[in-house]
């Protein structure tokens, strides 16, 4: 129980230090009036009513809203594995049944996730409604749940990640490794350029972090697609919340499933994973 | 409750660090592991418990197959050389942890586990300010407070003063008339002399019986 109430108030910190974040370096409406769908596009990677086409500044902006993530993430990448840096020897003992207990752990790293984005989101629409006049809508809130769905899959994907990777590298190259991973993720939206060269867009569609960017999408609901800004690539014709949605997830599957294998099948040699080196 | 190992054999990056070790161990006895450091009593432990899986060979509990029909022995206290607990709690908030995951046992059940071991269940001393006699202290209170059918205890005496040695060779003793299945490694040949029906001796993952007059 003290445990799970300190991850919720180290959980909320970061949402709301991300929310701010957001609020203040990314969300810059014209005329100081902006409606919540072109709030939510600027939240996930594009910049006023331009979409983002991969330039080297958009492509830094990209990587400075990812920041706030990365820090909660790598808090979070230790809910698991702290099991198995003290005291790992009375804890899994006390646990005859690992596949449970990583269910439990996944599914506490998942609540965790899911409220960082919440917290972070709400943070963000509320500061960026006291700055500038904010004028909500049903498309906004229609894309402002596709944020939602798809931060939360991608920071839990990201989280998990790093707690695995953990028990076999050590905390500080697991994180390493997940942050340089969407680093190259987000460098590879870069290759939108040259989306009408099959490999490039290939490329594009498989990157995780392209999913992210709602400017990108087109979508089936009208007024959604109103909202959101044409996209003008040549060859790129744009993403659509359900397969963003499968990819995302199918991301997320892989890597909860291996977490699940590998947890299953570790050793544990130290009573100190992170002192004695694994 | 009879614990089997069956020609276990257990080999880490190519070097074999258990080999081919039976064994039949039956409650309410105390069974003696004796050998150098690195010999594989720890090894053996984390086979027998299964924190490690085998390389080949089965451990079975009752017939159960260990990493089969469950991933380690249910209802075990163990206490391992080199695990420590969380420095940040004091020791009642480590056990209290601990025993939060079976829920099992209540504060009653921890203190009374900490003052077996002769340490104060008021003290509010976090655990990294323990000395290496109350750690291992609190160690064994962790490993005995859930009335456990199978204790496994690794040099349970170590850095301990002689008042300390007395209490917890009393401590297993009284575990092995309550029923326990309790498994002692030790360098330290009077602990073994004094505690075990059965002595084991381990050498280089060797295990093979020994007669106590040999000690």
């Amino acid at each position: 129980m003290h445990r799970l109430r300190s991850d919720l108030l180290y959980t909320l910190a970061f949402g709301i230090l991300s929310g701010a974040l957001s609020a203040f370096l990314f969300v810059r409406p014209m005329y100081d009036v902006t409606y919540l769908p072109e709030l939510v596009l600027q939240l996930s990677g594009s910049r006023g009513v331009f979409a983002l086409v991969g330039g080297i500044s958009e492509i830094m902006n990209m990587y400075m809203r990812f920041a706030p993530s990365i820090l909660f993430e790598i808090y979070a990448g230790t809910v698991m594995y702290r099991s198995f840096c003290t005291a790992s020897v009375y804890v899994f003992t006390r646990n005859p049944n690992r596949a449970k207990w990583y269910r439990r752990e996944a599914c506490r790293v998942l609540l965790l996730s899911a409220l960082f984005t919440t917290v972070s989101l709400l943070v963000a629409v509320l500061l960026s409604a006291v700055r500038h006049e904010v004028i909500p809508n049903v498309p906004g809130a229609i894309l402002l749940l596709y944020h939602f769905i798809l931060y939360s899959i991608w920071t839990f994907t990201v989280t998990i990640l790093i707690n695995v990777l953990s028990i076999r590298l050590g905390s500080y190259n697991a994180t390493l490794a997940a942050a340089v991973l969407q680093a190259v993720c987000i460098a590879l939206l870069g290759l939108v350029r040259l989306s009408d060269q099959p490999v490039f867009a290939v490329l594009t569609r498989v990157s995780p972090i392209s999913h992210l960017v709602l400017g990108w999408f087109r979508s089936a609901i009208p007024a959604v697609e109103e909202a959101i800004p044409p996209v003008t690539r040549e060859g790129f014709w744009g993403f659509s919340f359900p397969t963003s949605l499968l990819v995302v997830s199918v991301y997320c599957l892989a890597v909860v499933l291996s977490g699940r294998q590998l947890v299953l099948h570790h050793d544990i040699l130290s009573g100190n994973a992170e002192l004695d080196g694994g | 409750m009879v614990l089997q190992a069956k020609h276990v054999t257990k080999s880490i990056r190519g070097r074999t660090v258990l080999s081919d070790v039976n064994l039949r161990l039956e409650s309410g006895t105390v069974y003696g592991f004796v050998g150098r450091n690195g010999s594989g009593k720890t090894m053996l432990f984390r086979a027998l418990s299964g924190l490690i899986s085998v390389s080949s060979g089965e451990v079975d509990l009752d017939g159960k197959v260990l990493r089969r029909d469950f991933d380690v022995l249910p209802n075990l206290g163990i206490t391992l050389e080199t695990t420590g607990l969380f420095p940040s709690y004091t020791g009642v908030e480590n056990l209290a942890y601990l025993a939060g995951i079976r829920n099992r046992i209540g504060m009653s059940e921890i203190r009374r586990a900490i003052q077996r071991v002769g340490l104060d269940p008021e003290d509010r001393r976090t655990y990294r300010k323990y000395s290496m006699g109350m750690k291992q202290r609190l160690a064994l209170a962790q490993a005995v407070m859930e009335r456990p059918d199978i204790i496994m205890l690794d040099e349970p005496t170590n850095g301990l003063d002689e008042d300390g040695v007395d209490m917890i060779r009393q401590l297993i003793l009284e575990e092995k008339e309550r029923g326990a299945m309790v498994l002692v490694a030790s360098h330290n040949k009077e602990d073994i002399q004094i505690l075990a029906d059965q002595v084991y001796r381990i050498s280089a993952g060797v295990v093979s019986p020994r007669e106590e007059a040999a000690l």
